[in-house]
């Protein structure tokens, strides 16, 4: 089987500075990941390289066996971890928008998910907090039926309530075939959901291995473990 | 769906351009009943005044539609595909050409259309004193029947070449420069920090080596030393300097896209 994602000796440099090296990560369909690391660690570096927004300076990464171009953006909904939506627009502007360039966007699961959040989808993301900006952008990305989704942050800027509305919403609405990879520092918040950790520093995985096998290894929560092992 | 990036790409920019074209036609009407009030009146006291600003605020929509052409291009490009919002456009499904394209063909449209805007705001404010001017309509008539056959005796295909020749050659040259400013952009917006005044440094560096190398040309033309071609007519020659023009752009456009291009797929470097 294909893997959805998968990373082949990928390493990026910034002038001197290493954020990848020889990274090799595949991961099958139907698992819900954690990237987890410490600041600085090459999370956002290795999530803009699956979504082409960087070139690597060596190896490859693939998405469904095929590297990051318009083909592959079609099947990844990706959530940055900053507002990219243009303010101007409101939610319906917004959902005619993914609608127009995404095939797999489910308008009808948008609005059920903006009314739940009592949204006013008619209002400008401009007029509206930080927080209900994010919830909105992640109403857009979850709101698809992509086979990956690559969500840098999704939680750390919203309260405690919303957050476990999202991470119920990113279990209940993603495909079991497809993979969702979380990067995140709310590592005990995201816990529940997890299938995998995939833990990176200074641009290097440590550990690939499931939540169930780290908690009989080393008898921890992950995010126990986590602590013990980027212990400052 | 380059179709669809240029249907938003209208959607973002109008929001600006649209008010600002609409201001200027409604200016020019208002320029055209002041003046209509001038000649009524006959008297220049306080509505000389309100003539005033009403001509001086049409002077001001006319440049301000111009003006606002020029930052909507530079500002959809830097916001849009460099700032924040490139996070969300460069994930869609979409080649970097399709990106470039779309903003490139909107860009020089609304180039374009602000030229057409400052000639039927002029139209309009001529429209609204049409009864006050005398209009001798045989003379008009008979004016242009005397060019329509001094078209016809020149040839009309070469007068509908020649708009072709023209209309090509102002569209190009709006693509042209609308790269130059994507190209400086793209480039200035590779660095790390000082993006927009490396923008702008690099703007002009562009035009001073694109000058140079013109110079350049020109001097390297002239030791050449052509001779004008008998066999060509003189309506010919005209068609020959418009292509050369035409390639030359062509040529200009070619050379700003390749770099944007390549930085936007290779070193684009999102904040």
């Amino acid at each position: 089987m294909t893997a959805t994602f998968e990373c082949k000796g990928l390493s990026k440099n910034f002038g001197a500075t290493q954020a990848l090296d020889g990274v090799n990560i595949s991961i099958a369909p139907g698992r819900v990941v954690g990237l987890l690391g410490p600041n600085g660690s090459g999370k956002t570096t290795l999530i803009k390289l699956a979504n082409g927004l960087l070139t690597p300076s060596e190896g490859e990464v693939l998405i469904c066996g095929k590297r990051p171009g318009p083909e592959s953006k079609a099947v990844v909904s990706y959530l940055p971890d900053k507002t990219c939506m243009p303010l101007w627009m409101n939610p319906v502007q917004l959902m005619a928008f993914f609608q127009d360039f995404y095939g797999d966007f489910d308008r009808q699961r948008a609005e059920d998910m903006l009314q739940r959040l009592g949204l006013d989808k008619k209002q400008k993301l401009s007029q509206m907090s930080k927080g209900t900006r994010e919830k909105v952008q992640l109403i857009m990305v979850m709101s698809r039926k992509a086979k990956l989704y690559l969500l840098d942050e999704p939680i750390g800027g919203v309260d405690p309530a919303t957050r476990d509305y999202i991470l119920d919403t990113i279990i209940r609405n993603y495909d079991p075939e497809a993979v969702v990879i979380i990067s995140t520092h709310l590592i005990s918040d995201v816990e529940k959901i997890l299938d995998e950790v995939l833990f990176i520093n200074r641009g290097r995985i440590m550990l690939q291995a499931s939540v169930d096998d780290i908690r009989q290894q080393y008898g921890k929560s992950v995010d126990e473990y986590f602590r013990e092992v980027f212990k400052c | 769906m380059l179709g669809k990036l240029i249907k938003h790409e209208f959607k973002g920019s109008g929001r600006t351009m649209v008010p600002f074209i609409l201001v200027c036609l409604g200016l020019s009407v208002l320029a055209g009943l002041s003046i209509r009030g001038m000649e009524i009146q006959k008297d220049y006291g306080w509505f000389s005044i309100v003539f005033g600003i009403v001509m001086f605020l049409f002077v001001a929509g006319l440049i301000a539609v111009c003006v606002m052409a020029l930052v909507v291009c530079i500002e959809r490009f830097r916001k849009n595909l460099l700032g924040d919002e490139g996070y969300l456009m460069f994930t869609l499904p979409v080649s970097v050409d399709e990106h470039i394209f779309a903003k490139l063909i909107v860009s020089s449209v609304w180039f374009i259309a602000t030229w057409l805007v400052c000639m039927l705001a002029f139209a309009l404010m001529f429209l609204c004193n049409l009864n006050l001017i005398e209009v001798n309509w045989s003379e008009i008539s008979f004016v242009f029947g005397e060019i329509w056959a001094r078209l016809v005796d020149f040839g009309l295909l070469h007068v509908l070449g020649y708009f072709l020749e023209v209309l090509a050659l102002v569209f190009v040259t709006c693509c042209g420069t609308c790269l130059q400013l994507y190209c400086a952009m793209a480039i200035g917006y590779s660095f790390s920090n000082h993006k927009v005044l490396l923008s702008v440094v690099f703007y002009f560096v562009i035009s001073m080596v694109l000058s140079f190398i013109q110079s350049f040309g020109m001097l390297f033309l002239n030791t050449l030393n052509i001779q004008p071609v008998q066999s060509i007519s003189n309506a010919g020659v005209v068609h020959v300097v418009l292509l050369a023009f035409l390639v030359y752009m062509l040529v200009y456009a070619t050379i700003m896209y390749i770099p944007t291009r390549l930085l936007l797929k290779h070193r684009l470097n999102l904040p």
